[in-house]
């Protein structure tokens, strides 16, 4: 009905994943959005289209998958989960078994893609699976005391197993992202390096980010729809209370399994992505600051929706280069002469004199990276002690208020 | 309230997006004097009318920061006295330095956004901190017609299939080996225990330490290649107990070490806890002048020999009165270190390869490859062995090093005008071993796994 966006007159459209005009307007603003941002033809965010953002904008979107699959067992089951990074680290390495060139001393199948990136996902899902007898009998801190166990276990075993993951330190190099039939020469589609679609010239990071975005919808879409199905429900009632679930019906540790299973599987391809994005990592990548990273990605974008989610991997993984950028322009402005100059000068350090952040080498000043660290940290304080929500609360606020104004009182 | 400070939070959110945006887009286009000078040499990326870019991929943050801040002090110094005295073919060379916190993803955005085919880019990168971090963009440089000068003395870089647009600069950690393993022989040393961090750094030296143990009956009594958990972001301590255990059981008499200060200053310590009373050497990058002020100070006076690929600071060579003087000017607060000298003689090579492709007319990306290639020998007055890029690398490569004796007595922990000193007093050098100078260079010692 036209004006009353809220009513709903049959179950389907009321459970449907894009109930609102606006829902689905804005979901095909966001993915044109994210299609021009590598481009740099989004307007104000045309620095998005800068060869150092390319990578950043991958990372985002790997991330986000992943993002997707924490936010499954710990926002929508309710299981605090500490070890994403080591189911992440899991699939990144079964995806390079699968999927990398053997050498005298790595193991590698050379398979193509199709093969490895799902494999990823469910070899990770599979250990998702046979951690989940030990982990669905707790709950709360006990149970991301277990899945800390976890990532030292896989830092240990990703440590010490040269044969698979490279020597520590060194690490190995991923499959690339190319589409092959089998295992021939040349590939159907070639992401990895520079090319021309369509007249314009793209390069290899911009094609992975194109190839990212249809994975992240799905991801999404799946995450969404997972929401309203009787597995999703169950999770969602085992998240609020789940001794009232077990006795209404809903078997506990099935259920538990099945969301430790589906949220490594979303680890799993996320991680082996990110190897094939980055090119190389060490083993020592897959650590307790990745866990954490992941963690804050959701409590800043607020756990449990799926919008919140996309949003707080982005907030997160770009901010430190937006501090960088923001702090570089400072520095521009501090040495110009434009009247904002005075401001920039106290915030930036140049030379010997005093500032809150610095670009040099040596000098006062914290680093652009120490800066980030604080400012993180701070967020995810102030997060949750003022918005539990995350940034989706944040969204949720502005939306009403704006909703129903004039008379938002 | 709340909502009051909900919005004044997300109005500066949004402020800063535009600010960060609207940076972006200006361009100050200056008037130039030598607009017409400037103007009689091709340019693509990285080099402008008025300015030209050079690329440094430091590690300020991660396990190597302390040297790496100082060589980048001694870089930045350079090319202020540089542009000074008039800069490169009438352009003013602008230094872009990136924190690549000694992490490999880190290292390859930040060259993504060095290599960008815009004015944002470089001309060329004189500085890449870590060996598996320079392999990561050794194939970049080639496809992006650019060069780099690694901090990382792997002896990969010389072999084209390797790192042909990688441009080494000293000697490698392979023939270091070898010419530290004839130090021991000629110091009397019979048995070797062996302890390095794994990968390129640490397995490169020993690789050449073994040749030369060999060659020359020398008994490594203890294999730690590879062995020593390098510490990490995560893991900043790991547990060294069990390699101080093997080398006191190995009753060597020399310890060759390629790993980390604060590693060797456990390692030492903890033997020495355990009554070791043999001598320590190794990799150049595994001591800093910083031990002469920690727990470990007395160990490194009575028992660290330490090799160099240049001189320490304050060796009476022609170069050094230059630097110092240049450095005691511009940073008469900075310590005194023995890092600037790297810093340092990078800049001479970068200096040296622009000046060629200016002098030929063409500063694009791949003129300045050209004249890497072609550029006859860099001298450092000095400072380090002269070397150059062309012909074969078997004919080119440096084969010298120096060995240094750090003495407490020599120290002097103050800063540049202080008149500080780090302590190093010159054994020998610059001196190649016999196996160094006959070594027939075929590609790099260690081949690393992937």
């Amino acid at each position: 009905m036209r004006g009353r966006p809220l009513l709903f007159t049959s179950y389907a459209s009321d459970a449907g994943l894009l109930p609102t005009t606006t829902k689905r307007v804005a979901v095909v603003v966001l993915v044109v959005a994210a299609v021009l941002a590598p481009f740099g033809k989004l307007p104000l965010l045309g620095f998005l289209g800068g060869a150092g953002w390319h990578l950043v904008l991958a990372q985002v979107l790997v991330f986000a998958i992943g993002a997707l699959g924490l936010n499954i067992l710990t926002g929508l089951a309710g299981q605090v989960s500490l070890g994403h990074a080591f189911f992440m680290g899991v699939g990144a390495y079964a995806g390079v078994v699968l999927g990398g060139t053997s050498t005298a001393t790595l193991w590698g199948l050379g398979l193509p893609i199709w093969i490895w990136i799902p494999g990823a996902g469910l070899v990770a899902a599979l250990i998702g699976v046979l951690v989940s007898p030990v982990a669905v009998r707790v709950r709360g801190l006990y149970l991301g005391i277990v899945t800390l166990g976890l990532v030292f276990l896989g830092d240990h075993l990703f440590r010490n197993l040269d044969f698979i993951c490279g020597a520590p330190g060194i690490g190995r190099e991923w499959p690339k992202l190319q589409l092959k039939l089998w295992k021939e020469g040349t590939p159907l589609f070639d992401l990895a390096h520079d090319g021309r679609w369509f007249g314009v010239d793209v390069s290899g990071t911009q094609k992975q980010i194109i190839f990212l975005i249809p994975l992240v919808v799905l991801a999404a879409l799946a995450t969404k729809n997972l929401t309203r199905t009787r597995v999703g429900r169950a999770l969602q009632a085992i998240r609020d209370r789940d001794i009232a679930a077990e006795i209404m019906g809903v078997a506990e540790f099935r259920h538990k399994t099945i969301a430790f299973a589906i949220s490594s599987f979303f680890a799993g391809v996320a991680g082996a992505l990110l190897g094939s994005i980055i090119g190389t990592l060490n083993p020592e990548y897959w650590s307790l600051a990745l866990s954490v990273e992941f963690i804050a990605i959701l409590l800043i974008g607020g756990a449990g929706t799926v919008s919140g989610t996309l949003m707080g991997s982005t907030f997160v993984v770009a901010s430190a280069h937006l501090v960088e950028d923001f702090t570089r322009l400072l520095a521009r402005t501090a040495a110009g002469h434009s009247p904002l100059h005075y401001v920039a000068d106290l915030i930036v350090a140049r030379g010997n004199h005093f500032g809150l952040i610095s670009l040099e080498p040596t000098g006062p000043g914290l680093s652009v990276y120490q800066f980030n660290q604080l400012l993180y940290g701070l967020l995810i304080v102030l997060f949750l002690l003022f918005e539990p929500l995350g940034l989706y609360g944040i969204w949720g606020r502005v939306r009403n208020f704006w909703r129903s104004w004039p008379f938002t009182y | 309230m709340r909502k009051l400070a909900v919005k004044a939070g997300a109005l500066a959110i949004v402020g800063a997006l535009i600010f960060a945006a609207c940076g972006k887009s200006n361009d100050n286009k200056k008037a130039s004097k030598s607009a017409k000078k400037a103007a009689a040499v091709k340019t693509d990326f990285g080099a402008t009318d008025t300015k030209i870019r050079v690329g440094l991929l430091a590690d300020l943050s991660g396990p190597f920061s302390t040297l790496v801040r100082d060589i980048v002090l001694a870089q930045q110094v350079y090319w202020d006295r540089l542009n000074k005295a008039g800069g490169i073919a009438g352009r003013q060379v602008e230094l872009d330095i990136e924190d690549t916190k000694y992490d490999v993803p880190t290292h390859k955005q930040k060259f993504a956004a060095m290599a960008a085919k815009d004015a944002s880019g470089v001309l060329m990168i004189s500085q890449s901190t870590g060996s598996p971090h320079t392999a990561s963009i050794a194939k970049d440089l080639e496809a992006d017609n650019l060069i780099a000068i690694p901090l990382t003395w792997y002896s990969g870089w010389a072999d084209p299939a390797f790192g042909k647009n990688v441009f080494e600069a000293y000697t490698n950690y392979c023939l270091e080996g070898m010419n530290v393993t004839q130090f021991i022989k000629d110091q009397g040393g019979k048995k070797i225990a062996l302890v390095t961090f794994p990968g390129e750094y640490g397995q490169d030296g020993a690789a050449g330490v073994k040749q030369a143990a060999k060659a020359l009956g020398l008994q490594i009594a203890y294999d730690g290649e590879g062995k020593v958990i390098p510490p990490s972001a995560t893991n900043p301590n790991p547990d060294v107990s069990a390699i101080v255990q093997s080398i006191v059981s190995s009753r060597a008499d020399w310890v060759y070490a390629s790993v980390n200060p604060t590693t060797l200053a456990r390692l030492m310590g903890g033997a020495a806890g355990k009554g070791f009373k043999g001598k320590w050497t190794g990799a150049s990058p595994s001591y800093a002048d910083t031990l002469l002020k920690s727990d470990v100070k007395n160990l490194i006076d009575t028992s660290w020999y330490q090799s160099q690929y240049t001189v320490a600071f304050g060796t009476n060579v022609s170069g050094m009165s230059t630097m110092v003087d240049a450095l005691k000017t511009d940073k008469p607060d900075a310590r005194t270190s023995d890092a600037y000298v790297y810093g340092w003689t990078e800049a001479e090579i970068a200096e040296a390869i622009l000046k060629k492709a200016a002098g030929d007319g063409d500063i694009t990306r791949a003129g300045v490859v050209k004249a890497a290639f072609e550029l006859d020998k860099v001298d450092f007055g000095g400072l380090a062995p002269s070397q150059s890029w062309k012909g074969e690398p078997n004919s080119y490569i440096v084969r010298e090093s120096y060995m240094f004796k750090p003495k407490l007595s020599l120290y002097k922990d103050a800063s540049l005008s202080g008149g500080g000193s780090t302590g190093l007093e010159l054994i020998k050098g610059p001196f190649e071993s016999d196996l160094a100078k006959n070594y027939d260079y075929k590609g790099p010692c260690f081949k690393p796994a992937a």
